[in-house]
């Protein structure tokens, strides 16, 4: 571990020389106004800025998106907190106390206490990451391809069973996503599949237009129907109480370390992701409180779990994510994306030769969500402006940047088709309560677990009883057992943080 | 047809229960799966193993949604309760904020749509500068000063970081190819 941590100290280094400590401020700032804006956030950040890092070397990239997941964070609580709008679904929660403390006259001591918890929650989540990669990376060199077959699968049905909407159309997301991704010439069995005799779909559906359409114009659609100018109203608020919401987190540190601790462990649950981890620690630290009945009406503790768990829980959802290719949310199933284009694989070669890379990518997440508690809170005012603005405004250049985008990579007029018609899929499954992150991730894992079952099968001699005879794959089956009996005990309705956007 | 007919029918389109979309739209995943799971009777054993598995789950599962979707809109039992897929859509006439929602859903499609064959005719540069033009002063009803100002402004900045940063070319129009020859 001290390896790993000593690499790690002299990453962060380097992150403040130039241009690297450009790309970590520019990071933050693109991350800072996607989370302030509601219904944009981390997923289209990233979406978008994967074209545009086509021209970087891979370390720039990933240094531009790790630091834009440290910006979001910050910015959806500043309009959490001064004008009762969560930019992001992980900041909902800060809402409770956020809103009743500005109009309380307080909303410097809330954006203080956010700021601060922000960046401790971050801080430790990290450190728990980079404590657990040595065991991990122990435990990959043991994983055999029947092993990883099994991961995939697990992550297929997990992911599809705990994202929102049904648990049945969750699963069915996913089988149209590795069905998507047979489609096009099989190296491994020399076909050429589904590909209806077309040129452009001989190399299959690419990557970066399915997460382009499925995310960026997906969401400019919706924000296009659905199109609303908030009405707020003017918040200033007084710098002096910063200082106070910053005194109180350093004297709470036990409330601190818990709330992290839950925003941890909850970001590692496959995509449950930050909104979980924000309501699971308020809900904890309410319980926890000898004054409960102050929730809700002002008390910094509701902004300090909910800001702390949510910072934290990137460097939960981070470890499924790099280690089996299971986003523990819908932005880490975009960065995942983002890997997969610039190269990179999860498992263990991530763990490996592209260490360094991963490490790039922790550096930079930490470093912007310490500099975007510093800068959040100089420009929280006109962050929340952004708030105010027509969300009609908004889709052109969303939907100009996707277009250009999906172009970017092969130069390809079907790619930009591709995107669109993702684009109308993605709105559809959105509007008919299917989650986007099990197609996803079907479209990703589809060709790596064929490949895993295949190579099983080929470099044994035991024909198909090589996915069950090690105790990997038996403790493998058994948690998938687990997790199939906890499906089967849910009843098939809606779960209970589903929005249904009604089409 | 005339426009007004044309218009008159997508309205009349609009007006359908939300029920009847989200029935259509599960029928057309499962025509999607069953396509799939047809055509890869044709592949060899090896190549057909994966996709014809995972069809056969996805079309079991969404037969299960179709048919609960189909159950709202019927009113008659066909699937037991515990397989459900959830609370399905309403099958109630839709409100006039729910056609409005949908008239503006038809706009972005056109807006897309647009854009998309302006592209293939005259080229990415000239297609996007149209676009935001035409959208700030026409749909966001901007003035002609702020919309010109806005779609100068994002043209500019698309064009600078893609064309010029990352250098990434525009996709050229038909018309161009034709006339450079």
């Amino acid at each position: 571990m001290l390896g790993i941590l000593t690499d790690f100290i002299a990453v962060v280094i380097s992150l403040f020389s130039w241009p690297l400590f450009g790309f970590v401020l520019l990071g933050t700032l693109i991350g800072l106004v996607f989370g302030s804006v509601p219904g944009l956030g981390g997923p289209v950040a990233i979406a978008l800025l994967i074209p545009a890092s086509f021209g970087m070397d891979t370390t720039t990239a990933l240094v531009l998106f790790g630091s834009t997941l440290g910006g979001v964070a910050f910015g959806g609580s500043a309009s959490a907190i001064l004008v009762n709008i969560p930019g992001t679904a992980p900041n909902a929660a800060t809402c409770l106390d956020g809103y009743p403390m500005t109009k309380n006259g307080r909303a410097g001591e809330a954006l203080g206490v956010s700021a601060t918890a922000s960046a401790v929650g971050a801080v430790f989540g990290i450190f728990v990451l980079l404590a657990i990669l040595p065991f991990s990376r122990e435990l990959l060199l043991l994983f055999r391809p029947a092993n990883y077959f099994w991961i995939a699968i697990i992550g297929l049905v997990t992911v599809a069973s705990v994202s929102r909407g049904n648990f049945i159309k969750g699963i069915a997301s996913g089988g149209l996503g590795l069905l998507i991704s047979f489609i096009g010439f099989s190296n491994l069995h020399g076909t050429y599949r589904y590909g209806l005799g077309t040129q452009y779909l001989y190399d299959g559906i690419q990557l970066l237009p399915i997460v382009i359409g499925t995310f960026a114009i997906a969401e400019a659609i919706r924000l296009f129907s659905s199109s609303d100018q908030s009405i707020v109203d003017e918040v200033n608020y007084e710098s002096s109480g910063i200082l106070k919401g910053v005194y109180f987190v350093l004297v709470h540190p036990i409330q601190v370390l818990r709330s992290s601790l839950i925003g941890v462990l909850t970001g590692v649950i496959p995509a449950a992701g930050g909104a979980m981890a924000n309501f699971v620690a308020y809900m904890q630290a309410k319980e926890g409180s000898s004054d409960p009945d102050s929730f809700g009406k002002g008390n910094p503790s509701g902004v300090l779990a909910s800001e702390a768990s949510n910072d934290a829980k990137d460097g939960g959802s981070l470890l499924p994510t790099v280690l089996f290719g299971i986003p523990g949310s819908a932005t880490m199933a975009v960065l995942l994306g983002a890997f997969l284009i610039h190269g990179i694989t999860p498992g263990r070669s991530i763990l490996t030769e592209d260490l360094p890379l991963l490490l790039a990518l922790i550096a930079a997440l930490l470093v912007s969500n310490l500099l975007t508690s510093l800068i959040g809170l100089s420009v929280a005012n006109q962050l929340v402006k952004l708030t105010k603005m027509d969300s009609n405004l908004l889709v052109p250049p969303i939907l100009a940047v996707s277009l250009v985008g999906a172009f970017a990579a092969r130069n390809n007029f079907g790619d930009i088709l591709a995107a669109v018609l993702f684009g109308i899929v993605g709105f559809a499954l959105i509007a008919h309560n299917f989650s986007r992150i099990p197609l996803i991730l079907g479209v990703i894992l589809g060709p790596l677990t064929e490949q895993y079952f295949f190579q099983a099968l080929q470099f044994s001699n035991q024909g198909a009883l090589i996915f069950v005879n090690d105790w990997i794959s038996i403790v493998l089956i058994l948690v998938l057992i687990v997790v199939g009996l906890f499906i089967a005990r849910q009843r098939g309705g809606e779960d209970l943080t589903s929005i249904r956007e009604e089409v | 047809m005339s426009k007004n007919d044309t218009i008159g029918s997508i309205d009349r389109l609009l007006r359908f229960s939300t029920g009847v979309f989200t029935l259509s739209f599960s029928l057309i995943l499962l025509v999607f799966v069953l396509w799939i799971a047809l055509t890869s009777l044709g592949y060899s054993p090896s190549a057909r193993l994966f996709p014809l598995i995972v069809s056969i789950v996805t079309l079991a599962l969404l037969t299960v949604v179709v048919l609960t979707n189909a159950e709202n809109l019927s009113g008659k039992t066909l699937i037991p309760d515990r397989l459900q897929s959830g609370k399905s859509a309403s099958a109630e006439s839709p409100t006039e904020e729910l056609i409005k929602k949908r008239r503006s859903i038809v706009q972005i499609f056109g807006w897309i749509a647009a854009v998309l064959v302006l592209t293939y005719v005259v080229g990415m540069d000239f297609a996007l500068f149209a676009f935001l033009l035409t959208y700030y002063r026409y749909q966001a009803e901007l003035s002609w000063v702020r919309s010109a100002a806005t779609a100068v402004g994002l043209w500019l900045f698309l064009v600078g970081i893609f064309a010029f940063v990352l250098d990434v070319p525009f996709p050229e129009g038909i018309l161009v190819e034709l006339l450079l020859g």
